[in-house]
């Protein structure tokens, strides 16, 4: 796929981008931005070369040059008319060092409040980065909405979110909205090969990434996260493959959903699901778009002796597990109907 | 960098820069002074972002340089030298900078300077306006303190400084009372401007000047961002609070019903009484002004409080009181906080009605005005 060049060190987001880009260079800046989209698909970097190009010391048509003392302090999170936001700045900034930090707390708000108000240090702007909208408190909210109303002209505020229903109207209403979605899986693999991952491992992290920029790196960063993907894929396909092997598996995630580890069996199930919406794609004839094409053999073999409605059916029956376990069903109930809807192997 | 100054000159030096030291920052380089050796002299610095100090001391400069350390260790460990001569001298590769004086030799680890906010500087451009720092001084402690604590209307935490002529006139206000004070510039200003300081870099500024004779530059930035005082070898910055200030000339009551005019001493003694008493019963403090019968009797003025759980206190003040009898209440702690910044052996206080602002100003000067909003309770 042809990957259009922007003018901003990013991957992708070329809509975005443009936008932006022509916001810093005209000068017709919005007060405050809402980013949204998946986690790991770039929205804080983004965020970060918005603010480099708003404060940029070189010549319009450059910015940002990545050079200049302002870029760099951007990209280091040093820059004095930067603000990033989020709850590990906020457990920085606690002085008793005793906060819980689950959420962004409504003090925080109240502080950016106070510090937006007085004019830059340096540049033109005062930028502001909410790294997590989706965690700030209720009262959080409540008081940034006075600051969107009635912001300096000199403040941009760029809040980041998975979704944009996660904010109230009230909010969402006040902000230009961002829409950001993942990458093309061939813009993933053209940066990975760029950063010198072979080509081959590259098509594979892409597929896996699904989009997420982020975790392609991480993935490509780390190789026994690679294999410990594999495993887990291994793991799953011999699930679908074997009823005991399917039991066996059900009974061990919930197992390990009662020991807290709710995180670990919600990325599996994504998985399975993931595995699922594979034999659907090769099932209805779209070889290309699988996730898991390292194990495309394995995945069609299991794909032709199903029919869609029947793949379907396992598609539906792992979606709703994962449903049923957010709204708190008791997991060893909820795992064992998974794997006895799903469709027998013939 | 390479360089020796005396320790003396360098500890009064870090005494003033480190005041701007964030205590708590995400920052880490904000907890530390910039240390640059340029030109023959040592330029320290620091801020907090809010507000930014800078101070210069003579060095002899071997070879320039800059880097930052951390401001608490440094200024601790300078105290502790003897007054010698200290040498200062920075290892590029380790970014270490290794401070010795007489039998003393430390390595404190920096960060590189390049990470430090860049300064705006008066430099050789003209200073907006000069002033006396001692009036400077008193003006800033007579108004700064009415500024708003809270963060609800940011501009509140702030204190208007307008720049007319030859004059610079603050105001401050939170609400609930509003403070005015007009002191006179060495030179008129340059240009009429009107910015908001953040009321507590003021009171910085005020005990930075404390002890400075000749009068002070101030200029403020041509995007008007910053406030830029230059005071002897220091130079002081703050970052000034965008918004409107409300339209103090239209908060001050122009015309009054009853006014008294009594001793500053006398009238502050009895509000610190009544303030013990109005405690316990949301710092009211009551004031009755009693007309006399003519030149022989000027009148009286009672100044109490009282909690139901705790007792009541009345004094009894001379006082030369015009119009008709009236009484108001105020809070306390405004009322002692006024009258204790206030000069004149004789103040007045002028009020319309007891649901309506007072007003108190100094007899004998029109320098200074401050509006109280009352306390209503009922009779």
């Amino acid at each position: 796929m042809e990957i259009a060049a922007t003018p901003w060190p990013i991957v992708g987001h070329t809509v975005a981008v443009e936008m932006l880009a022509r916001a810093a260079r005209t000068g017709q800046v919005a007060h405050a931005y809402l980013f949204f989209g998946p986690e790991g698909i770039g929205r804080f970097t983004l965020a970060r070369i918005f603010a480099q190009a708003l404060l940029c010391e070189a010549p319009p048509d450059e910015r940002p040059c990545g050079r200049c003392s302002a870029c760099q302090r951007v990209e280091r999170g040093v820059h004095p008319d930067v603000s990033i936001i989020s709850r590990e700045t906020q457990a920085a900034g606690d002085e008793r060092g005793d906060g819980k930090h689950t959420r962004i707390s409504i003090e925080t708000v109240r502080n950016l409040r106070a510090s937006i108000s007085l004019r830059p240090m340096e540049g033109r702007w005062r930028v502001a980065i909410i790294a997590e909208s989706d965690l700030l408190s209720r009262d959080a909210f409540d008081a940034l909405l006075k600051t969107l109303e009635e912001p300096p002209p000199f403040v941009v505020l760029i809040l980041i979110a998975t979704e944009a229903e996660a904010l109230p109207e009230t909010i969402r209403s006040r902000c230009q909205p961002v829409p950001l979605e993942p990458l093309s899986r061939g813009a993933v693999a053209a940066e990975l090969t760029r950063r010198g991952i072979p080509p081959e491992e590259a098509a594979t992290i892409a597929s896996l990434s699904r989009g997420r920029i982020g975790h392609a790196l991480a993935l490509a960063a780390d190789p026994e996260a690679l294999d410990a993907r594999r495993q887990a894929v291994d793991a799953g396909l011999e699930m679908i493959e074997s009823p005991l092997a399917a039991i066996a598996g059900a009974r061990r995630l919930a197992d390990t959903y009662r020991r807290g580890q709710r995180d670990a069996v919600e990325r599996q199930i994504d998985l399975l699901l993931g595995l699922w919406r594979d034999l659907l794609l090769l099932a209805g004839g779209c070889d290309e778009a699988i996730v898991n094409a390292d194990r495309r053999d394995r995945l069609a073999r299991l794909a032709r002796q199903w029919t869609l409605a029947e793949i379907h059916r396992g598609v539906v029956a792992t979606l709703q597990a994962l449903g049923d376990l957010a709204i708190n069903a008791q997991p060893r109930l909820v795992l064992d109907h998974m794997v006895t809807q799903w469709p027998q192997p013939r | 960098m390479r360089l020796s100054c005396q320790q003396e000159d360098l500890q009064r030096a870090l005494g003033y820069v480190s005041r701007a030291v964030s205590r708590k920052s995400t920052l880490p380089v904000l907890g530390n002074v910039l240390l640059s050796a340029e030109g023959g002299r040592l330029k320290l610095a620091a801020t907090n972002l809010e507000i930014a100090i800078t101070a210069w001391t003579d060095a002899t400069v071997e070879e320039e340089g800059t880097i930052t350390v951390r401001s608490d260790l440094l200024t601790e460990f300078v105290a502790s030298l003897p007054n010698d001569s200290v040498s200062i001298e920075l290892d590029r590769r380790t970014l270490s900078v290794a401070v010795s004086c007489a039998r003393s030799k430390a390595h404190i680890k920096g960060i590189g300077a390049e990470d430090f906010p860049t300064l705006a500087t008066i430099g050789d451009t003209e200073p907006t306006a000069r002033i006396d720092p001692a009036e400077f001084r008193e003006a800033i402690g007579q108004v700064a303190f009415a500024a708003a604590t809270d963060d609800s209307r940011p501009v509140l935490a702030g204190v208007l400084a307008e720049f007319e002529g030859a004059s610079l006139t603050l105001a401050a206000a939170d609400g609930f009372r509003l403070s005015v004070r007009r002191c006179d510039l060495v030179e008129p200003s340059r240009e009429s401007l009107s910015i908001v300081v953040p009321a507590r870099a003021l009171q910085e500024l005020a005990r930075i000047i404390g002890d400075l004779e000749e009068p002070i530059d101030m200029a403020v930035t041509p995007n008007r961002s910053q406030l830029l005082v230059r005071a002897g070898s220091i130079e002081f910055l703050s970052r000034l609070i965008d918004g409107h200030f409300p339209d103090v000339r239209h908060i001050i009551p122009q015309t009054y019903g009853t006014r008294m005019v009594v001793s500053r001493d006398e009238f502050l003694a009895a509000a610190r009484r009544a303030k013990l008493f109005a405690q316990s019963n949301n710092d009211v403090v009551r004031i009755q002004m009693n007309p006399g019968d003519g030149e022989l009797d000027p009148g009286f003025a009672t100044i109490s409080a009282q909690a139901a759980e705790t007792g009541d206190n009345e004094d009894h003040l001379e006082a030369q009181v015009e119009g008709p009898q009236a009484h108001i209440a105020f809070n306390g702690r405004y009322l002692t906080e006024v009258l204790s910044v206030m000069r004149s052996t004789e103040v007045a206080l002028e009020m319309t009605s007891p649901n309506a602002a007072g007003v108190f100003r100094p007899v004998g000067s029109d320098d200074f005005t401050h509006v109280i909003m009352p306390m209503v309770v009922g009779t």
